[in-house]
């Protein structure tokens, strides 16, 4: 019976993990774009499998920090604003999740709130290598 | 007859050919003719400098020496900066004295220790040369005045944007052979123990603020900087955060081109006491020593020089 339950749990936790590995929709490259009178600009952000993500602008990195993904709430740390510091902001996907608005739930750092809350970040593909 | 036939047909193809080739050298562009306005002496009083004599093309439009001599070698007391990487800057010149690139632009030439042309007198000439009157009415449909010059000079400067460095490989395109494992070490380092990053963060690595960094003592280091503009006694000894981008090409570094190395920079900031014991106001972030090792020095270094854009990197490894 025991072995039953230990199988049972192993197999829940594979699956669970895959589960959240797998579906992180964040994962990717995301956009968003617009016109100065100086110019355009454009902000990417690439959210990666490790838990890492790095912000651009023109093309030049201009942070790197760390995030994590639960349910529909984004964790994010950079040491702009103090590393240790997590702000959350809520996940809103739309169509095939191919754009994602994100909307503040906690941030003390007013620099990253004026560049992501309510912001809509358009999909892009997968680089090529 | 035949021969004086061939001969006016083929003189006159050459004429005709050697205008278009003239013709198609002329700018076109607001950028293009703010970069031959950019090498063009006209812009000084006494015809002999241009912008690119201080900021030269091969060094990311910086100079190689402390401080830059001006019309008939007069000198300020400033380093001259890297005009590279400025379109998304917040405030030009080491006080932040312009805040736009227009601006910005047309300081120099009438500093009388830099180019020193009153801007009236600049106008008159480039009025007064064909070339230029020609190629300001093909571009704005104006003749050359203050405000299309200052356009022009800056949709040049706004052009000299670098985003393809060994760095910028390895964060964009996740490309782990682009830069050394020193320079992976150097970027933790810089975000973290090294406390340079809380400065020197943004697209170019300098962020919008003014900073004293300790180099203003009052008796040896008398520029006060920002002060000079605010009147504040708050601003005094406090420069524009210096960006990163080609960094490696642009010593001497900081406002007087004191350091001529990274090394020096680097050995500056993890001790300022030991090289400037008595400065005043010096920011809270420097007022303890990093205690940097050897290995971690260079390992900043070598995160530095992953800065340099592409184009340059031939140049710095010869």
């Amino acid at each position: 019976m025991k072995k039953v339950f230990f199988a049972t749990m192993l197999a829940i936790s594979i699956i669970n993990f895959s589960f959240t590995e797998d579906t992180n929709p964040l994962i990717g490259r995301w956009e968003w774009s617009t016109k100065h009178v100086e110019g355009p600009l454009t902000i990417l952000a690439v959210f990666k499998t490790n838990g890492i993500y790095d912000g651009f602008a023109n093309k030049k990195n201009f942070v790197t920090g760390t995030y994590q993904v639960k349910h529909d709430t984004l964790f994010i740390a950079d040491p702009i604003c103090n590393a240790k510091y997590n702000a959350t902001y809520k996940l809103k996907f739309f169509g095939k999740q191919d754009s994602v608005q994100f909307n503040v739930i906690q941030d003390t750092c007013a620099q990253r709130r004026k560049g992501i809350d309510g912001f809509v970040y358009k999909r892009l593909p997968a680089a090529k290598k | 007859m035949k021969k004086l036939y061939y001969f006016t047909f083929f003189a006159a193809f050459v004429i005709i050919m050697s205008m278009a080739a003239f013709n198609s050298s002329e700018p076109a562009t607001k950028e293009s003719l703010g970069e031959m306005l950019f090498s063009d002496p006209i812009l000084s009083g006494n015809r002999k400098i241009s912008c690119s004599s201080c900021h030269k093309a091969e060094f990311a439009f910086a100079d190689t020496i402390a401080i830059s001599p001006g019309v008939s070698g007069r000198t300020g007391t400033r380093n001259a900066p890297s005009v590279m990487n400025s379109a998304l800057q917040a405030s030009f010149f080491w006080d932040g004295r312009a805040s736009t690139l227009e601006e910005q632009a047309l300081l120099p030439v009438a500093n009388p220790v830099e180019m020193n042309l009153p801007i009236a007198l600049a106008i008159k000439r480039l009025n007064r040369d064909k070339k230029y009157r020609k190629a300001f009415y093909r571009v704005f449909n104006q003749y050359p005045n203050a405000t299309n010059l200052a356009l022009a000079l800056a949709a040049f400067e706004r052009t000299l944007e670098t985003n393809n460095s060994p760095f910028d490989d390895w964060r964009l395109t996740d490309n782990e052979n682009a830069v050394s494992t020193s320079v992976k070490r150097g970027f933790l380092l810089f975000n973290g123990k090294a406390r340079c990053f809380q400065c020197h963060f943004g697209p170019d690595f300098n962020n919008s603020e003014f900073r004293n960094i300790g180099l203003f003592d009052g008796k040896l280091l008398t520029d006060s900087g920002r002060a000079v503009l605010t009147k504040k006694k708050t601003d005094l000894g406090k420069f524009k955060i210096g960006p990163l981008r080609n960094i490696a090409l642009t010593a001497p570094y900081m406002h007087n081109g004191r350091f001529k190395t990274l090394r020096e920079v680097i050995d500056y900031y993890n001790d300022p006491d030991k090289v400037v014991p008595h400065s005043i106001g010096r920011d809270p972030l420097l007022s303890t020593p990093i205690n940097l090792s050897e290995q971690e020095k260079e390992d900043i270094e070598e995160f530095l020089k992953s800065l340099t854009d592409k184009r340059f990197i031939k140049d710095l490894s010869s």
